[in-house]
């Protein structure tokens, strides 16, 4: 009998068809048809992952036509966990997943932003909106005063960041968010796991099949941040007292000025088949992102290359192998910098300097006679004046001083920053079935990586303070190394209704870096011939070895148990020793146990009880984290090099010490309690979840050793334990999908989470003070702290209480009580940390069309803004310091006098609630009916336009809400963001 | 560090390592102790673009708002305590030692120790007193020691480098530290105390020394091309040679040029035109008081004052300019009618090519034999020695060109003369401020600068009572 399996898009084909009890059976072709020899009677079996499995009587049918209904209930998904797999209706732990059609609809074109808003517990914020800037993952918070990254784990292998993965190469991603399912990674589970499985090739008849898809699409900036015009500049100026500042006709939105819509496409292409002797699967992807500033000059590119392959060589080996290589170019602006950076330059730049000249004899003469250098021995040396790529010559400032540049400059012509990047991962395994149920597991994976950091400055004259007066560059060239070798055993067995899992393992890992090359140097003007930096004056270092070791070995078991499916329990145990920590405390030991009871597998559920699953489940375990240690923490070194330069007076070599020795250091711990709740429902239609969670560090590392060290002590000392923190929420995920009778599939689903962040303890520093954090021109000591009984580097300054009416001051909080305003007054202002984070998805699908949205936000953190500058007057503001302000007297105001402005700056009146919704992404797609794709001989066309973090919701006055930051110090910090790029998108994926 | 101090060449790596920190110290970008410590003074303004432009500055100059928390404060405290930590180190390791160098680099870590405590207990008085190298991080905790003990630990110290050290006549490495540097700073230390019968041997034993004497014009006292001359007896060393670069130039770090140069030059954008004098525009620190070029003139002192100061009449004659309309505001911050030339940007001290705001190789003399001679004479002074105390006054004056002062001038009259020299020859070296403070003057010399009693000490770091398990509030110095 013949005949076609497909499912509600179409034919499927590669669907296991076989004779119920016996060993005859087939697999469709492309076009979902099979043929087999079948006797009247018998029972036909289609299964396929994914799919319900079907039962269908052969009573003699011409043909057998089988419509495949998609796995609903998804109970049976596997999901992967550390060292192996687990059905997910028995997973104790707290795991949310995300699978390939989550990731298909995206149109992301980085790992971290798929992640983004997809699940309950996980922070994604971006370190900066420059293209090709990483991202921070959090999951359930900040666990530690430094590094909280998560583990993340590609094939089985550890990898240091995923920035390299193509989104379109990934299977699934699992967060292992509670300890006890991150226990088995141990050292380096305390900040939660992210679990990448990329694609592997399908076994199908042994034939190919290729996929293409490409993205093309613009960004631009979609921001309501206002600064004062001119007009409003100059009354605020000579209202603060400067009347030299007087309106000259210019006025500059430097905002506007700055940003650009810019560039992005993407292409990708992948090749899969094979059979169950060898699968393969191959892919290469190309990415070119511009950025919205400066575009070249902020851009992205990058090349990821893949291939997979499986191969089963007989019944009981089975060997794979996992390859990826990127090649990325990113060029970057300067951002982040309070003092110089582009975007904090367009908020600070007078509105009264032109963007350009608009003819040469424009340019004043003083800034024609800054560019002359007398070198004082009757000679010159005249130093180009900066233009744009017409020729015409880039406004200097009117009048901000200082530091201060023309933002469009300094984004287009006046550095260029280079970071050249490739990176290799591989891993290979062996497996071998000794038994039936007894597998044991090898595998070796190597990552490596170069980076090449160049910089180079043209010559410029702008102020005193912002000049460079010949071409300046520097290259930092480094190298990094990891390889992980493991070695597993799974058991698997079952007696009665006793299910039992074992695994044992031990694993080894080495991890070095060092610097290939690093130089720097200037060359005169008059000698330029080009960026060459071979050239002897680029004083050149080769081969700088980093000294600290990174060696790890690990032992890990772990027994699953579960009776009948209802009752489960699950233990691990995972003892690790690194050379990072001091000799005394070289191992470290993190068990933990799990506990689930299905409650609707229970005799006395009713069948007919609308709920179709219940679970009720609990863990508890502890982790470590070792990547806030340098390592050697409990030696102290004598060193004639800092900071890559070597000590040296008067051409004599000198030397120092680097840092105290801390021989009591200990493993940072991280205990944490999960209790949780899955539930479905209506035939698996909803889906529920709950979980609460207690997260409490001990002993948290902090590497920055100066935050505990008086200044008397001379040296600071090497990484310390510096407290405890304490990260509680309660999590829930709720989903809701159907498909009506009238072809409508529509899903919906929503996540929140509340995030509760508290310094519990702070160790060695006396009772009542803090550890200084990020500092601001503004605040010196520090605009964010960490202090016991409150928020992780909360924001520092002073509290204030509204506008004197009769002086147009500020009424700055007394808090210590000892009278007057003193420093001793600064308190907490405000705190990063979100109460909420939220994120939800609504798909629709109907006929050919799909829609797709995707929001996420939070709510009730803060955001301090630092770009403003309290040592130059003359700077531009956020227009509300003018609207605001305090005028005359009696005036009930909420922002002072323009003369009071500067004592603003290190207030709660540059705090602002930074909460928001932002639409992720809106997407309508189109996929190709089934006969014309056939027609086309393609399997799969589908075209979809896309806007993705075009629509955002918020209060911040700021560029963009969704502050991230490079340091953990400084999370929530405006120092001038380069903000999200929204984008629209075009996009065309087909298959065939 | 088990192994490091088991060779001789190793500890004198380390010996370097702590000069080198004072070079750092007395360097460092904003917060030089160069610069911090002669703030408070008479002689000098802090400058720069505007009240605002590095504020914690011209809170010290202006005794105004003076906070726990100023940065370069912080800096002065936590590089001299660096100082001590890394001379403690060596000490330390090599005290129990049979190394052939030992005695010497004892000595001179022990010079550089007690240098670093008495800059210390003059700014901030009772302060740590740390001798050994913490073991953990319990032993960060430490409680202030009284400034008379702080004395009676740089006096051992001394005593220790005076027998150690060789004479300036047989020091190989010019830059390095003499017997007669820790004579002359014993003297110092003892005459801050009052004890001037006592410190009077001391300062003997380095005037009678010919390898001491003062330079013969007023000028080369400061210029590139008498550096570790005959006057000096302890240098701070720079070099133009570093090719420091915009982009290679170590901000808050280590560089082997003096960047303070460049921030206490004549200030640019338009403001000061140099045309003429040899001098490159810089960031604008450090401008000379009115009170001081007018003190300059009542004393008839030409030389001297040329090499101290430039008023704006002789800027002009030169071919320059001043133009204050191109300054924030139409003002001048600081400016009182002159600029500095004691250690200005001189074009010659800077390197040939590269980039000249940033290669200065002007040392700081921060110590030198006229201070010897205008501290003996007030110590012969204070114990009724007039007659000796005019050898040694008249010796500095005769330098600038001044005639010897009256035969008779003596007691109070011969004092305020010894005031006023040191005033004239040591403006804009940190000096004057600590000096009026001991001599009970400042409260009237600084009448109406909104100098009170309580700038007589900096107030100790919040940073170090925060971090200190021995500090409290309690501790800091009063008024603050």
């Amino acid at each position: 009998v013949s005949g076609t399996v497909s499912d509600k898009s179409g034919p499927v084909p590669g669907v296991n068809v076989l004779v119920k009890g016996t060993t005859t059976g087939t697999v469709t072709d492309f076009d979902g048809k099979f043929d087999i020899s079948v006797s009247k009677g018998s029972v036909l079996v289609f299964s396929y992952v994914g799919y319900l499995t079907q039962e269908v009587n052969y009573t003699g049918q011409a043909s057998i036509n089988v419509l495949l209904q998609e796995d609903a209930a998804l109970l049976d998904e596997v999901v992967v966990v550390g060292y192996g797999s687990k059905q997910k209706s028995l997973v104790t732990g707290a795991i949310s997943s995300i699978d390939s059609k989550q990731i298909k609809s995206s149109s992301n074109q980085r790992v971290e932003q798929v992640l983004q808003g997809r699940t309950s517990g996980v922070t994604v914020s971006s370190s900066s909106g420059s293209p090709g800037q990483g991202a921070q993952i959090r999951i359930r918070g900040a666990g530690s005063s430094g590094n909280s990254d998560p583990l993340y784990i590609v094939d089985g292998m550890k990898v240091s960041n995923i920035s390299t993965i193509a989104p379109g190469d990934i299977a699934n991603i699992e967060i292992l968010k509670d300890a006890a399912s991150a226990a088995i990674y141990g050292t380096e589970g305390a900040n939660g796991v992210v679990i990448i499985t990329t694609k592997a090739g399908r076994s199908s008849n042994g034939g190919v099949k290729v996929g293409f898809s490409t993205q093309l699409g613009t960004q631009f900036v979609k921001t309501d941040m206002e600064l004062m015009n001119s007009s409003q500049f100059v009354e605020y100026m000579n209202e603060a007292g400067i009347s030299s500042v007087v309106d000259n006709g210019v006025n500059t939105n430097w905002l506007d000025a700055i940003f650009e819509s810019a560039p992005i496409t993407r292409y990708d292409l992948n090749i899969s088949g094979g059979d169950k002797k060898l699968s393969y699967y191959g892919s290469f992807g190309s990415i070119k992102q511009d950025g919205i500033v400066g575009k070249e000059n902020s851009s992205f590119k990058r090349k990821t290359f893949r291939i997979n392959l499986k191969s089963e060589i007989t019944d009981f080996i089975e060997v794979g192998y996992n390859a990826t290589y990127s090649l990325s170019d990113r060029l970057g602006i300067q951002e982040n910098s309070d003092t110089r950076g582009v975007i904090q330059n367009a908020i600070a730049l007078d509105p009264l300097t032109p963007v350009t000249y608009a003819n040469e004899s424009d340019v004043p003469q003083s800034v024609l006679n800054n560019q002359i250098i007398d070198n004082g021995d009757g000679t010159f040396t005249t130093i180009p004046l900066l233009r744009d790529g017409n020729g015409n010559v880039y406004g200097y400032p009117t009048y901000s001083t200082g530091e201060f540049v023309n933002p469009v400059a300094f984004a287009n012509v006046m550095n260029k920053t280079t970071y050249d990047e490739n990176q290799s991962i591989f891993s290979a395994y062996l497996k071998l079935k000794v038994i039936e149920g007894l597998y044991i597991t090898t595998r070796y994976g190597r990552e490596s990586g170069k980076t090449d950091e160049k910089n180079m400055i043209n010559p410029y004259y702008v102020s005193s303070e912002a000049a460079n007066t010949t071409y300046t560059g520097s290259q930092n060239y480094r190298k990094s190394r990891r390889w992980l070798w493991e070695n597993f055993v799974n058991y698997d067995k079952t007696i009665g209704k006793h299910n039992f899992a074992l695994l044992g393992g031990y694993s080894a890992e080495d991890t070095d870096g060092s610097t290939i090359i690093k130089r720097s140097g200037s060359i005169a003007i008059e000698d330029f011939t080009g960026f060459d930096f071979d050239l002897a004056a680029f004083n050149q270092q080769i081969d700088l070895v980093d000294p600290t070791a990174d060696n790890m070995v690990s032992l890990f078991g772990r027994l699953s148990y579960d009776y009948d499916g209802k009752y489960l329990f699950e233990g691990s145990l995972r003892s690790d020793t690194s050379d990072k920590f001091p000799s005394a405390n070289k191992t470290g030991t993190f068990p933990a146990v799990s506990l689930g009871w299905v409650l609707s597998k229970e005799d006395f559920w009713k069948q007919d009880s609308k709920i179709d699953y219940l679970k009720f489940r609990g863990s508890w375990g502890q982790n470590g984290s070792k990547s806030n240690l340098s390592g050697n923490s409990d030696k102290t070194y004598v060193t004639s090099f800092l900071n890559g330069q070597e000590i040296v007076y008067e051409g004599v070599t000198g030397a120092q010490i680097t840092a105290y020795a801390n021989p009591d250091l200990v493993w940072e711990t991280s205990e944490q309690l999960d209790l949780g709740m899955d539930l479905r429902a209506l035939n698996s239609k909803l889906r529920f979840s709950i979980d609460y969670y207690t997260k409490t560090t001990r002993d948290a590392i902090v590497s920055d050793g100066s935050l505990i060290t008086p200044g008397s002590a001379g040296f600071v000392s090497n990484e310390f334990n510096s407290g405890t923190i304490e990260n509680k929420g309660f999590e829930f995920e709720l989903g809701y999908g159907d498909t009506t009778t009238g072809g409508l599939s529509y899903n919906f689903s929503a996540n929140l989470s509340t995030l509760k962040n508290e310094v519990k303890e702070i160790l060695f520093v006396p009772e009542g003070t803090s550890l200084v954090g990020a500092s601001a021109p503004q605040n010196p000591d520090g605009v964010t702290r960490f202090s016991q009984g409150l928020p992780s580097w909360y924001f520092y300054g002073y509290k204030t209480n509204g506008i004197d009416p009769a002086t147009g001051e500020i009424i700055k909080v007394d808090t210590d009580g000892v009278s007057g305003i003193t420093s001793a007054d600064k308190t907490m202002i405000g705190s990063p940390h979100p109460d909420m984070l939220f994120g939800g998805n609504i798909a629709l699908g109907y006929k050919a069309f799909d829609f797709n949205l995707q929001f996420q936000g939070t709510i009730g953190n803060d955001i301090m803004a630092t770009f403003y500058q309290p040592s130059r007057p003359i700077t531009n503001k956020p227009v509300h310091f003018y609207t605001n302000r305090w005028q005359q007297a009696g005036d009930n105001a909420s922002f002072p006098s323009a003369a009071n402005a500067i004592s603003a700056y290190d207030t709660d009146l540059v705090v602002e609630d930074g909460s928001y919704m932002r639409i992720k992404q809106i997407q309508l797609g189109y996929t190709l009916p089934q006969n014309l794709a056939n027609k086309l001989k393609l399997d799969n066309l589908r075209l979809y336009v896309s806007l993705d973090d075009y629509f955002t919701f918020t209060k911040y006055s700021g560029l963009d809400p969704e502050i991230g930051n490079f340091d953990f110090k400084s999370i929530g910090v405006d120092r001038g963001f380069y903000p999200t790029a929204a984008k629209a998108l075009f996009g065309l994926s087909v298959e065939f | 560090l088990d192994t490091y101090f088991l060779e001789e060449a190793n500890v004198e790596t380390a010996i370097i390592g702590i000069y080198d920190l004072m070079q750092f110290n007395y360097t460092l970008d904003w917060s030089s102790v160069f610069f911090v410590k002669l703030l408070p003074g008479d002689d000098a303004g802090a400058g720069g673009s505007g009240p605002n432009d590095q504020s914690q500055l011209h809170e010290i100059d202006d005794y105004a708002n003076v906070s726990s928390s100023n940065a370069s404060i912080t800096s002065v405290w936590n590089l001299f305590y660096r100082t001590i930590a890394l001379s403690n180190l060596v000490i330390e390791n090599i005290k129990d030692s049979d190394l052939s160098n030992k005695q010497s680099a004892l000595a001179e870590a022990k010079f550089l120790r007690a240098w670093c405590y008495f800059e210390l207990t003059t700014m901030f008085g009772d302060v740590p007193l740390r001798l050994t190298v913490p073991a953990v991080a319990t032993d960060f905790g430490i409680a202030k020691t009284s400034r008379a003990d702080i004395y009676v630990q740089i006096e051992s110290d001394l005593t220790d480098a005076i027998d150690g050290l060789a004479d300036k006549s047989a020091i190989t490495d010019n830059f390095r530290v003499s017997k007669g540097t820790a004579q002359a700073l014993m003297g110092k230390v003892l005459v801050f105390q009052g004890k001037n019968l006592e410190a009077i041997p001391y300062f003997e034993s380095v005037i009678s020394n010919p390898a001491h004497d003062l330079e013969t014009n007023p000028a080369d006292v400061w210029s590139v091309n008498h550096e570790f001359g005959i006057e000096s007896l302890f240098e701070i060393g720079y070099i133009s040679t570093s090719a420091r670069d915009w982009g290679n130039f170590a901000w808050g770090g280590r560089n082997e040029s003096n960047t303070h140069i460049q921030l206490m030059g004549p200030r640019g954008d338009g403001i000061f035109d140099l045309t003429g004098t040899g001098f490159l525009n810089g960031w604008g620190f450090n401008l000379p008081t009115s009170k001081l070029v007018n003190a300059f003139d009542a004393a008839g002192d030409v030389n001297r004052k040329a090499a101290t100061v430039m008023t704006e009449a002789e800027l002009i004659a030169a071919g320059g300019a001043v133009d204050p309309s191109k300054a924030t505001g139409g003002v001048i911050e600081d400016y009182q009618g002159a600029i500095r030339t004691k250690y200005i940007t001189k074009n010659s001290d800077t390197s040939a090519d590269g980039v000249k705001e940033l290669n200065y190789s002007t040392n700081w003399r921060v110590f030198r034999y006229a201070e010897v001679l205008l501290l003996a004479a007030e110590a012969y002074n204070a114990e009724g020695q007039d007659d000796k105390a005019r050898i040694e006054l008249n010796k500095v004056r005769n330098r600038a060109g001044l005639a010897d002062v009256s035969d008779t001038l003596a007691g109070t009259a011969l004092f305020d003369a010894i005031v006023n020299e040191k005033f004239l020859e040591f403006a804009h070296e940190g000096q004057r401020f600590w000096d009026l403070v001991r001599w009970g003057k400042a409260s009237t010399e600084l009448a109406g600068t909104g100098y009170t009693s309580k700038n007589d000490l900096f107030p100790i770091p919040i940073t170090e009572i925060d971090k200190n398990s021995e500090l409290t509030l309690a501790d800091q110095n009063p008024g603050y």
